[in-house]
């Protein structure tokens, strides 16, 4: 995929703000989907506050396939071969592990451009255990040839899904979290650059996507202007030109993220680096190679497992030390 | 309409020539393209279904969806000989740089869908008949599936979608050859007759002879006729796999079984007569 294939070349946020993740996503797919009809979404019974305005206003372009989240992609891949522009949606892990040959086939193999919204990223669900925690998604999302991964961290990037997603069609995996989480972008930042500057920083760089970006913000703080943040919040295809230029006044970079520490992220960013002969200090801080019986909010899972703002700072600083 | 002989004809002239193909391929699932092989002709050669090769890109035009993928060559054939494509291309089958492989992909001209891995087919047919209503489009989705494909649960999950939908609108064609790979479906399957678990989902059934070109027209035309029930179709289409020759008729072997030189001989003067 590249810039050309897109029929539009910016996309800035939307002027509306929204408190709530779910609501940044689902009243501005709403807004599209009302102005088109050919716009479907189908929901494997996975609700959302704004499914009411569809079921009122524009009821024929919602459809609950029920909890059967292989036949959604199928069908999707249906409405898609007759036009339909169909977003299909459920959480995270049964609408990326439980179809993923549904994916592959229907969709990949066809090349057609369809949106797979997954709520709940990482542990969104954390107290749900294990089988709700989706902390391995990106990488087998991954390997799905030519798909678009977008990954949201706040309700300003989330916002903006939608209209890429619609306005550049092509078969996109959107990772949506479910708590609230707002921050300034610059106002001419286009969202189709799927990389976004949060805080220059001078030594260190951390790299990270999704929820953890809210982390590095409150790490790098303690660094000062030692340490500044990239958000990647779409690990594919990545953005290496941008990447590639943003890197270059660092020594050291550190990818934070809510996902295994293979297949996500720092795969990614590691494979970049590999890619184009870029030497720099590098250190991955996610989730070791185990599922988690933790049971608890996000605070206390990270507290737990070693990933809480304090123990990563921790760990920069042996980092830096070494 | 051709004369019912010469629709038999047709069918005995696709069998021979995917024998053909696969003796000279070396590869290919020849009992299952035997088994489907009148559903196809009933489907493309009878003027009942809306497809053709000048309207293949026509959003009115009728669908078919075979998700069997794995016994394609009896589709190529018709396709070939419906001029979908070039025959000469059937010469290629199995060869290197072909675009006819062992399962179909959606770029061959006639072929909606890639399929081969088995439960995809009937979910796209119902998304391509909701997309119908909400069109408001008269076309049909035919959905070709193998009985032991109805093994793989995203089958049912596909059914209960499409009662709950009310799509009448989609016609599962069911080749129940009953033999798989490695041994007959009753094995892993259990007994429970192919019709009364279609019928239990909620779908309306029609049991046919298969491989009686005459019952399987009946069975198309009457899918042309608007259900008063608002309900699905499964024509459970009876059949033999390896229909036509006698030494693979019902033989798992000739799942995907290559004939030898002898064989393919013997297989050839059947085919023949």
């Amino acid at each position: 995929m590249n810039k050309q294939s897109f029929s539009t070349n910016k996309i800035l946020a939307p002027k509306q703000q929204y408190q709530d993740m779910r609501d940044a996503f689902f009243e501005e797919l709403f807004q599209i989907a009302s102005l088109d009809k050919d716009v479907i979404v189908l929901m494997a019974d996975q609700g959302a506050m704004t499914f009411k305005k569809f079921e009122e206003r524009i009821p024929d372009q919602l459809i609950n396939v029920g909890i059967a989240e292989q036949n959604m992609i199928s069908v999707a891949a249906g409405l898609a071969l007759c036009g339909k522009k169909v977003f299909a949606h459920a959480i995270a892990n049964f609408t990326t592990l439980r179809c993923y040959e549904q994916i592959k086939v229907d969709l990949s193999i066809m090349n057609l451009p369809v949106t797979i919204v997954g709520i709940g990223a990482g542990f969104t669900y954390g107290s749900d255990g294990p089988t709700h925690h989706a902390n391995q998604d990106i990488a087998p999302m991954r390997a799905i040839p030519g798909i678009r991964i977008l990954n949201a961290s706040d309700t300003v990037n989330l916002s903006a899904f939608p209209h890429i997603a619609y306005q550049t069609p092509h078969l996109t995996y959107i990772r949506i979290d479910k708590d609230s989480y707002t921050v300034p972008y610059d106002k001419n930042h286009n969202f189709l650059d799927g990389i976004y500057e949060v805080i220059k920083g001078e030594e260190t760089v951390i790299i990270s996507t999704g929820v953890m970006i809210r982390q590095a913000v409150n790490i790098a703080n303690q660094f000062k202007t030692k340490v500044g943040i990239i958000n990647i919040y779409q690990p594919k295809p990545l953005n290496e030109k941008k990447l590639y230029n943003l890197l270059q006044p660092y020594k050291n970079i550190v990818v934070i993220e809510e996902h295994l520490s293979y297949g996500g992220l720092a795969t990614i960013i590691a494979d970049f680096l590999v890619d184009y002969s870029v030497n720099k200090k590098f250190l991955r801080i996610g989730l070791p190679d185990e599922n988690s019986f933790i049971y608890g909010d996000r605070e206390y899972m990270h507290k737990k497992i070693g990933i809480s703002p304090s123990q990563i700072t921790s760990k920069i600083n042996i980092f830096f030390k070494n | 309409m051709l004369k019912l002989s010469e629709l038999k004809d047709i069918a005995r002239k696709i069998r021979l020539e995917c024998l053909e193909m696969q003796h000279v391929a070396h590869k290919g699932h020849l009992g299952g393209a035997f088994s489907v092989t009148e559903i196809l002709v009933a489907l493309y050669n009878c003027g009942i279904v809306n497809i053709s090769p000048k309207n293949s890109n026509d959003p009115n035009r009728d669908r078919i969806i075979f998700s069997k993928g794995h016994d394609c060559l009896s589709l190529y054939v018709v396709l070939a000989e419906k001029g979908f494509f070039p025959r000469a291309e059937l010469e290629r089958y199995g060869q290197n740089g072909t675009f006819l492989g062992g399962h179909p992909d959606h770029f061959i001209p006639g072929i909606e869908v890639s399929s081969g891995s088995l439960g995809h087919g009937l979910g796209i047919g119902a998304g391509m008949a909701v997309a119908a209503k909400l069109n408001n489009k008269k076309y049909l989705s035919y959905v070709i599936l193998g009985d032991g494909e109805c093994n793989e649960g995203s089958v049912w999950e596909a059914a209960t979608f499409a009662v709950a939908q009310n799509l009448d609108n989609l016609i599962a064609i069911i080749d129940n050859n009953q033999v798989a790979a490695t041994s007959k479906t009753q094995k892993f399957m259990g007994d429970i007759p192919m019709e009364s678990k279609w019928r239990s989902f909620g779908w309306d059934t029609l049991s046919i002879d298969g491989n009686n070109i005459w019952e399987v027209i009946k069975a198309i035309k009457k899918t042309r006729v608007n259900s008063a029930r608002k309900k699905p179709l499964a024509i459970i289409a009876n059949t033999i796999k390896g229909k036509g020759v006698s030494f693979m008729e019902g033989n798992p072997k000739w799942h995907h079984g290559v004939a030898n030189d002898d064989q393919y001989e013997q297989a050839k003067e059947e085919l023949s007569k």
